[in-house]
């Protein structure tokens, strides 16, 4: 471990702007985080046009902020009004809320924090480790690697997000070719623009992030009925959770945390995926499995530590790689693309302090959130009783502003409405939009090295077959496929049977 | 899951995906395919539409492009209308933006959006958009000297 390239990352933060910055990230994250709908990526995608006006370290860091407040925010709402603020706190609503109807609502939330604490502090040192070696060993990738990389992507994705795989591809396939739309990054032709000047500059990630999760959570909760949520009051002597609760709490929260930063390395939903795992791991192995749905302690601290660490871990391949493997680390991407900063093998040999700095941010912004959510969260809960129809007109305010500030470009906030109104009808008939943004993404590097590739080996794509680490990532796609194609088989015969 | 097929929901959705894939490949020839031994601008995204083109026809066949398990979005009493009106003011918001400015606008927009939602009376829907317009103008406007659409107020 580089503990010397780890203390200049904490030495960047001394200094009120950066520490301001984590703050307001964490806040930020925190209260976005506990409204329904708004998850972290769209708080992030919210928040990502008005980073771009500041300085690179101050943005980066209140982005992080952001990332892991929102992670916490959301388990607010599930424990106190049965509301989970984001899709991964879905499975904190069985276990904490009926807790917080069993009067332990104050305690669960403490137990969460700290369970979340602990994931978030283990999945960093995770990341401290893994990441450099990962990088080291990905500087060897040329652009067959990268191709059997993007080719890794791309049926995971697919599998991974939504009801349907084949949604799923065409998704992503979608977001491949908005992504070329433009000027040619190799050979200067004009595609797809139609003469309009505007396109010719290409479709910007931030408006169709911020149109497909924003916008379209907009119109789609403006024509959905509002009910007004019950709200636990929660006094301060509560929050202490008791002996047996604590005791109850410590192998969860390791399993959690372990379980966690393994799943976040997947690609796909990582923190929606581990909270479930690790909700059925936990129920497993629990000596009164009939508790659980009824405030099992376990069910909730197991899944929030998994859902904490899944956070941190699933920055490994963006940071490592250059490559998200789902729509928070998407928005992270285009944030630190935003800053000139380009993640990915050569990070570490060229801006090794972006990657320090990044894990400091970590650290500090967990510790901050500790600090932050014990007391105020009586506070957080209120917000998330907010109405709609005050909450709306000001987030499509930022929604606008935030796209047109980017670029002061009216064209980018068409592009924006366009893709919330898109965003309603893929949400409506479950088409995941999260493969389009990370197709959107991951575009221009799928074309670069796909079309290297073929340069290289004369037109020929058998070739990679002497690659070894391009033979390994593809043989990883296809095992993938056939344990898929094998479970739906097994699934479908148990069905019938 | 329910399969609806055969759904004029599931047909159109299929319908626009293949038309769009197959769109893209056309376009993609005629923007130059190139040779696999140096291939041209066209060829990527013409691998593009052939995935969606070929996928759309998968859905199709496996009755995947209508599942919309439950989903009442658009079917609660008023839904459609408050859907197109909140569609409405966003395009007609960017529209006259140029023409009115952002203060104005944006004072109008938030209006209408809150008065969509249901917002009861007239004095706090008035509030909120004062407050919203003159918080997001003077933040960004005047402290962040973000260049804001001024329009004929100059």
């Amino acid at each position: 471990m580089e503990f010397d390239a780890l203390f200049n990352g904490f030495a960047t933060f001394l200094s009120v702007k950066y520490i301001l910055a984590c703050l307001i990230g964490a806040l930020l994250g925190t209260v976005i985080g506990v409204l329904p709908g708004l998850g972290p990526t769209t708080t992030m995608s919210l928040m990502l046009p008005f980073t771009a006006s500041l300085d690179a370290t101050f943005g980066i860091i209140m982005l992080t902020g952001i990332l892991v407040g929102s992670q916490y925010g959301g388990s607010t709402t599930s424990v106190l009004v049965n509301i989970p603020g984001e899709a991964a706190s879905v499975v904190s609503c069985l276990d904490g809320y009926q807790m917080a109807k069993k009067g332990r609502g104050g305690a669960a939330l403490a137990l969460v924090a700290v369970g979340s604490f602990i994931a978030g502090t283990v999945a960093i040192v995770g990341t401290q480790v893994f990441a450099p070696l990962l990088g080291s060993a990905a500087l060897s990738f040329g652009p067959p690697e990268f191709l059997a990389l993007m080719v890794l992507c791309f049926i995971l994705l697919s599998n991974l997000s939504g009801d349907s795989p084949v949604k799923g591809s065409c998704m992503f396939a979608l977001g491949l070719w908005l992504s070329a739309i433009g000027v040619g990054p190799l050979d200067g032709v004009a595609r797809f623009s139609f003469g309009v000047d505007d396109l010719m500059l290409g479709i910007e990630f931030l408006p169709v992030a911020v149109g497909l999760f924003g916008i379209s959570e907009i119109l789609i909760t403006a024509v959905v009925p509002y009910v007004p949520p019950v709200l636990e009051k929660i006094r301060f002597r509560d929050l202490y959770p008791n002996g047996e609760e604590v005791r109850r709490s410590a192998g969860p929260v390791a399993r959690g945390s372990i379980l966690g930063f393994f799943v976040g390395l997947v690609p796909g939903p990582a923190t929606v995926i581990a909270t479930f795992v690790s909700y059925a791991l936990e129920k497993r192995v629990a000596r009164r499995p009939e508790e659980f749905g009824r405030g099992a302690v376990e069910g909730l601290v197991g899944p929030e530590s998994a859902n904490n660490s899944a956070c941190v871990g699933s920055m490994i391949p963006l940071l490592t790689l250059g490559i998200p493997f789902n729509a928070p680390s998407a928005v992270l991407l285009a944030g630190l693309l935003m800053h000139n900063v380009e993640p990915g093998p050569l990070l570490f040999q060229n801006a090794p302090q972006v990657f320090w700095t990044y894990i400091a941010a970590l650290y500090i912004g967990n510790v901050v959130l500790l600090f932050l959510n014990l007391p105020l969260v009586g506070i957080f809960a209120r917000v998330a009783t907010i109405r709609p129809v005050i909450l709306m007109p000001v987030v499509s305010t930022i929604c606008l502003l935030g796209v047109y500030c980017s670029r002061n470009n009216l064209f980018d906030v068409w592009v924006m409405v366009a893709a919330g109104i898109a965003g309603v009808f893929f949400r409506i008939w479950r088409y995941p939009v999260a493969p389009l943004v990370v197709g959107l993404i991951l575009g221009p590097m799928a074309e670069n090295s796909f079309r290297k590739t073929l340069l290289m080996f004369h037109g020929s794509l058998m070739p990679m077959a002497e690659r070894p680490i391009a033979v390994a990532i593809l043989l990883a796609a296809a095992a993938f496929i056939v344990v898929k194609v094998v479970y739906y088989a097994l699934r479908r015969r148990r069905a019938a049977v | 899951m329910r399969r609806v097929a055969a759904s004029t929901g599931a047909w159109v959705w299929c319908i626009l995906l293949f038309g769009l894939g197959l769109t893209i490949m056309i376009s993609s020839l005629q923007i130059g395919f190139g040779r696999f031994t140096k291939p041209g601008p066209g060829l990527f995204p013409f691998i593009c539409g052939l995935i969606l083109a070929v996928q759309s026809i998968v859905l199709c066949l496996a009755g995947d492009a209508g599942s919309v398990k439950n989903d009442e979005t658009l079917r609660h009493p008023g839904a459609a209308p408050k859907f197109l009106a909140l569609m409405a003011v966003l395009v007609l918001w960017i529209l006259a933006m140029p023409l009115f400015g952002w203060v104005a606008l944006t004072f109008l927009a938030t209006l209408a959006i809150a008065k969509i939602m249901a917002a009861e009376g007239w004095v706090k829907p008035l509030i909120l958009a004062a407050v919203n317009c003159g918080f997001s103008y003077l933040l960004f406007g005047y402290l962040l000297a973000i260049d804001l659409p001024t329009g004929f107020w100059g």
